[in-house]
């Protein structure tokens, strides 16, 4: 990071090759149209080049950091073409379960980790969990999807939380 | 609110999935204190590491051509290209903004932890905007309106410029993203000589804003007109296909 504080462009070029891929996949997947997801991955990594500032290293790894952005930017896209075309896109659950075609990256680990995690859910937590993540679904949208009462997605929602918090960060706060 | 209120939302706040109506009454308690804010950090990070559930896919090469050409170039106004959107077409200025701003405080609110960079982003913002805005105040500031030259364009484009201050501009609206591989290259022309004026790309809503230096002219040089091409990512040296969109130059 502090060579594109510095504004090397060969340190932009080095996040990139190591997570671009990683920023592009989610954005894909999110959005489904390749040139969107080409779109907000551009964004954001010259989001990164222009305003380096806004990435707070003592607050999380830069990976999460751009995965959060590239995520935030596509369901904003999605809340803008509507609810209706939200839910025509393929089920969630579908996108947890691929092969993991990148053993050999230095975060194929984390990403082995987080799969893990994902399984470990009961069925009805990991819906919720993913209905809100890869869908952007509020809890109210959630309980208006699902039929489930307000209280019971709130529940869902925090549970998964709470156990992917112990999985994933054993150390952490809370 | 207390903690015992806060902390089961927290979670939910962490992956976006409150709606903004209870997002402000907590905004007020992570403020003052620093055991909820930690506890939402670490949320967070957790939310941000989901991304990794999705199957590894590779962009194609042109995308990191295509990044690492455009933060090279040297005039880049990356907030600036909504509100130069905004300043072309000054009746769509209010949607523009708005939707710039909910962006921002969207961002915002997803990344609590930046909130004070991104305050200080936003009145940055603020201040280009004020900077925009005096530029149509220069004296001597002239402008043409450009044409498309293909009847599937529907681009609106203008050239401003400034001799006194030697420095031009063009603005414009709904121009599509160039071809997988191509970008758009600025011209001016005068008799069969061209004289590039640089590359560009449109931003969101096809804002276009792409700014010079007229020294690049030599003393004396009129140009009778002003075009865009679609060229090689890159740029070309002279242009390699026709014009697109063209404006006419008084002599």
């Amino acid at each position: 990071m502090a060579g594109v504080v510095q504004r090397d462009p060969r340190a932009l070029e080095a996040i990139y090759d190591r997570y671009g891929s990683l920023v592009y996949s989610l954005a894909r997947r999110l959005l489904g149209d390749p040139q969107r997801a080409e779109d907000v991955v551009q964004d954001i990594f010259l989001r990164l080049w222009d305003r380096p500032q806004l990435y707070v290293a003592s607050r999380g790894q830069l990976l999460a950091w751009l995965l959060t952005l590239a995520r935030n930017r596509a369901i904003d896209q999605l809340r803008a073409q509507g609810r209706q075309q939200r839910f025509l896109r393929s089920p969630a659950g579908a996108q947890v379960e691929a092969q993991d075609p990148a053993e050999e990256a230095h975060w194929a680990l984390e990403r082995r980790q987080v799969l893990a995690a994902l399984a470990h859910l009961p069925p009805e937590q990991r819906e919720a969990l993913e209905l809100a993540y890869f869908h952007g679904l509020t809890h109210r949208e959630i309980a208006e999807a699902t039929g489930l009462p307000l209280g019971t997605v709130k529940t869902r929602i925090r549970l998964a939380m709470q156990k992917l918090r112990a999985l994933l960060r054993p150390e952490g706060e809370g | 609110m207390d903690c015992q209120e806060a902390r089961p939302s927290l979670d939910l706040l962490a992956l976006g999935a409150l709606p903004a109506e209870e997002v402000r009454p907590l905004e007020g308690h992570l403020a003052a204190c620093a055991d909820c804010s930690r506890y939402l950090a670490a949320a967070r990070e957790v939310v941000g590491l989901l991304g990794l559930a999705v199957p590894v896919l590779e962009p194609p090469p042109r995308l990191k051509q295509r990044i690492l050409a455009a933060a090279r170039r040297p005039q880049r106004a990356p907030l600036g290209r909504l509100a130069w959107g905004a300043l072309a077409t000054l009746t769509a200025a209010a949607t523009a903004l708005s939707a710039f701003f909910f962006l921002e405080w969207r961002a915002a609110q997803d990344q609590q932890q930046e909130l004070a960079g991104r305050l200080s982003d936003a009145l940055a913002v603020v201040r280009e905007h004020q900077e925009l805005m005096e530029l149509f105040t220069i004296p001597d500031l002239a402008r043409i309106p450009m044409f498309p030259q293909t009847s599937g364009l529907s681009a609106s484009l203008s050239y401003y410029w400034s001799v006194q201050r030697r420095w031009g501009f063009i603005v414009g609206t709904d121009l599509p993203p160039p071809p997988p591989g191509r970008t758009y290259q600025l011209w001016f022309l005068s008799g069969s000589e061209a004289r590039g004026a640089g590359t560009f790309r449109p931003g969101e809503g096809g804002t276009v804003y792409h700014a010079f230096d007229l020294s690049i002219f030599p003393p004396g040089w009129r140009p009778s007109a002003v075009v865009v091409t679609v060229e090689p990512e890159g740029g070309s040296p002279g242009p390699t296909s026709p014009p697109i969109i063209v404006g006419t130059l008084a002599r």
